[in-house]
């Protein structure tokens, strides 16, 4: 076992926070479709977009690079704002007070401050920020969308007409596990055509990975980062971790042996969707290196098959089929 | 019953508490207007708005906001001391980008010619937008839209609401009022107003400005350089010298040093205490002038006649309102706190004793700066004088009266004075006439 230094750990513990973070984003396959989706949608102004997936297929982190994308197309200025729905009463006063809050807004929190006192400031907020560009659009992407209530999308369809008025544009992009189809589908059984006709027309289905070739991007990718940083020293993780692998040995030649791990488990624990949620492709990896490389008892020089199987049984994979899609969807639909 | 919840500590983090671009601050747009739009924007009441200006708590009195609509966002009103309470305020919104402003006035020009109430026009305030320059009293209808500006205070109603009120979506046509402004306050950069008589209702001087410009309002009577300025300790000496020698020529008592020791108690001058160029407020240099000036119409324009000789005595008296102390004895010289004048009415031709004790005098002005003022006194004494002449053979022929009385004296008009600073420094001062 080489000789680990404090300054070793050091650098393992921030190496992982990185590998964790939205800080290393891989541009899958799924990554790039959405990518051009989104800015498609954005280019033509239409008034909102669904993107649905499984749990843990990375929509968050989708979201993040799109976000990085939209502002590297038209400008720094050009306003996304990343709201996260948390689960509150759904009031409007919350409603308003938690956009503000995404849009990185303090307003005076007392009982004098009423509802229509804070759509107001988010209407100014809005506006302010649609007329910094040229463009004249704001882009909000809601994260965890299911948890929005049946007025919840009223209120957001208020938003979008008042700013029409002025010729500003909403768009309005929902992140969300299928549970958002379910409303969908409830409102238009409600009748409730001016919801689904504005932010339900385009729903796009997020996937993890499908392909041997995905996984193969994904492992080249990994070949390519570096350590975090510490007194300006890094180097690849593939080094840092395994000090004895062999001049040639890279990640990407572990793409046949790592899809074969994957479809062994599939197999084993009757995990009967297709694709992989890219949360258990990063932490499997993670595993791999943090429980095989040179901090574990278990070190190796080079990951092989059985390990990177073990990693990825550990890293909870075999939970992942959607057991919602086990149970009734009407038991899904949230009640308000 | 629902509770709010916070959000969590790290989404705090680059939270802003207030919106702001410094370019919605509109070309002449009162600073008045972009507090109200700064408030409106991030939809706080007054007293958050001032919290958050002033990075600290503090008590509001919403008639600090008073000062704000004669006020644009200019440089130039960092250094007003008399705008020290909007000093948080004006740092605030100060815009490199907006450099015109009021020229300089003093308290007088303030008092005429900006009115103490608001000022509007009812299209502007609909787009959220008031302008410093509505506060000018000349100025009877907005540039923009060609209505008549409306007086009183702000109603609540009357401003735009709502998202129409953003500045961003307006898109208010302001040339119209630089125009204006060039056309008024392009060459002028300071401008103060002097009443030797104090009046107080300059309604006719506005209505005059309301058609004219400033240089064209009346006739110029003085013009200098600034930096320029004489040394009116020695000017004031000669002429007092010069007149005294003529009109005591004759007379015996009356010896040099007598003359000394009227300009060492006009100069406030002791032993220990000598200054070529004293402050103006120290000396009773007004006074002196106002003496002089009386010598010397004493001198030149008396006739033989007995008539006159009344006429002038009983102008002498409106002048300095005193009715039994004669002019050559220097008196309120010697006895300045008996300068109050008693049953006199001020009338047009009174020359107010106690112009150095004014509230809108800088107490830092000096001497020789205020040579403007001391020639305004001179003009409006001799002026005055010929005026009352022309009035008194006109009522002598008319109806043969022969004393003089007070109800001609009221028929003198109004004089006002208007010093003038152009930028290229030449300092010009008109006399205006209410007729």
């Amino acid at each position: 076992m080489p000789d680990i230094t404090d300054k070793d750990i050091l650098i393992n513990e921030l190496t992982m926070t990185k590998l964790r973070s939205d800080e290393l984003i891989i541009y899958t396959k799924e990554i790039s479709a959405l990518e051009k989706k989104v800015l498609e949608i954005v280019m033509l102004g239409n008034c909102g977009a669904c993107v649905v997936s499984r749990p843990r297929c990375g929509k968050t982190t989708a979201m993040v690079y799109i976000a990085q994308s939209l502002k590297k197309r038209y400008g720094e200025k050009f306003p996304v704002v990343m709201w996260d729905i948390t689960d509150h009463p759904v009031t409007e006063r919350n409603f308003y007070w938690t956009l503000l809050t995404a849009m990185k807004v303090r307003h005076p929190s007392n009982t004098a401050t009423t509802a229509l006192m804070l759509k107001e400031r988010v209407l100014n907020e809005l506006v302010t920020l649609a007329m910094d560009t040229p463009f004249k659009k704001v882009v909000l992407m809601i994260d965890e969308a299911w948890r929005l209530g049946d007025r919840d999308f009223t209120w957001l369809m208020d938003l979008y007409n008042i700013l029409r008025r002025y010729n500003l544009q909403l768009i309005t992009i929902f992140f969300s596990t299928n549970e958002l189809l379910d409303i969908k589908q409830k409102f238009k059984s409600e009748g409730l055509d001016q919801v689904v006709e504005r932010f339900f027309l385009n729903i796009y289905n997020f996937h993890g990975l499908r392909e041997k070739a995905e996984l193969m991007i994904c492992l080249s990718a990994l070949d390519k980062v570096n350590t975090a940083t510490i007194d300006a020293e890094q180097m690849p993780i593939r080094n840092f971790y395994y000090p004895y692998a062999q001049e040639t040995d890279r990640f990407f030649n572990l793409t046949d042996i790592y899809w074969d791990a994957f479809r062994d488990t599939k197999m084993k624990y009757s995990i009967s969707v297709d694709d992989i949620p890219m949360e258990f492709i990063m932490s499997s990896f993670r595993i791999l290196l943090g429980c095989y490389g040179k901090f574990a008892s278990s070190s190796v020089a080079w990951p092989g098959y059985q390990e990177i199987y073990n990693s990825i049984i550990q890293s909870g994979y075999t939970e992942s089929d959607d057991e919602q899609r086990k149970t009734a969807p009407s038991k899904r639909i949230k009640k308000y | 019953m629902n509770k709010e919840k916070q959000p969590p500590a790290n989404e705090l983090r680059n939270i802003r508490s207030y919106t702001w671009r410094s370019e919605w601050v509109r070309p002449y747009e009162s600073l008045y207007s972009v507090f109200r739009m700064f408030s409106k924007i991030n939809v706080l009441p007054y007293t958050a708005t001032m919290k958050i200006i002033s990075s600290k708590v503090v008590s509001f009195e919403p008639s600090k906001l008073d000062n704000l609509k004669n006020l644009s966002c200019s440089n130039a009103n960092k250094d007003f001391q008399s705008y020290r309470r909007e000093e948080r305020v004006i740092q605030f919104f100060l815009s490199d980008k907006t450099t015109d402003s009021f020229p300089v006035f003093n308290q007088k020009a303030q008092q005429l010619l900006l009115s103490s109430k608001y000022r509007y026009c009812p299209e502007c305030i609909k787009n959220g937008y008031h302008s410093w320059l509505y506060q000018y009293k000349p100025l009877k209808q907005c540039p923009i839209h060609k209505i008549p500006l409306e007086e009183g205070p702000f109603s609540i109603d009357l401003w735009a609401e709502g998202v129409s009120y953003h500045p961003a979506l307006q898109n208010i046509d302001t040339v119209p009022l630089g125009k204006y402004y060039r056309k008024v306050f392009g060459k002028i950069k300071a401008l103060k107003i002097f009443t030797p008589s104090n009046h107080k209702d300059g309604s006719a001087l506005v209505k005059k400005l309301s058609n004219k410009g400033f240089f064209e309002a009346g006739e110029e009577i003085y013009t200098r350089r600034v930096g320029n300025e004489p040394e009116v300790k020695k000017v004031l000496s000669e002429h007092l010298c010069t007149a005294w020698k003529d009109l005591f020529e004759n007379v015996p008592n009356k010896s040099s040093l007598e003359l000394e020791f009227v300009l060492k108690a006009a100069f406030r001058e002791t032993e220990h205490s000598q200054h070529c160029n004293p402050l103006y407020y120290e000396t009773y240099a007004p006074l002196l002038q106002i003496y002089i000036s009386i010598m010397e119409l004493a001198l030149d324009d008396l006739e033989d006649s007995e008539a006159i000789q009344d006429l002038f005595d009983f102008y002498r008296m409106a002048v300095d309102g005193k009715t039994y102390y004669s002019y050559i004895n220097f008196y309120l010289i010697f006895h300045p706190s008996n300068g109050s004048w008693d049953e006199f009415r001020a009338s047009p031709a009174y020359v107010d004793h106690f112009l150095e004790q004014r509230s809108d005098l800088m107490l830092s002005t000096r001497l020789n700066e205020s040579d403007w003022e001391l020639v305004c006194i001179d003009d409006h004494i001799k002026y005055q004088w010929n005026n009352l002449k022309r009035l008194w053979a006109g009522e002598r022929s008319g109806n043969g009266q022969q004393k003089p009385s007070w109800e001609l004296i009221d028929k003198l008009h109004n004089i006002w004075y208007l010093m003038i600073v152009d930028f290229s420094d030449i300092l010009h001062v008109y006399r205006y006439v209410e007729e």
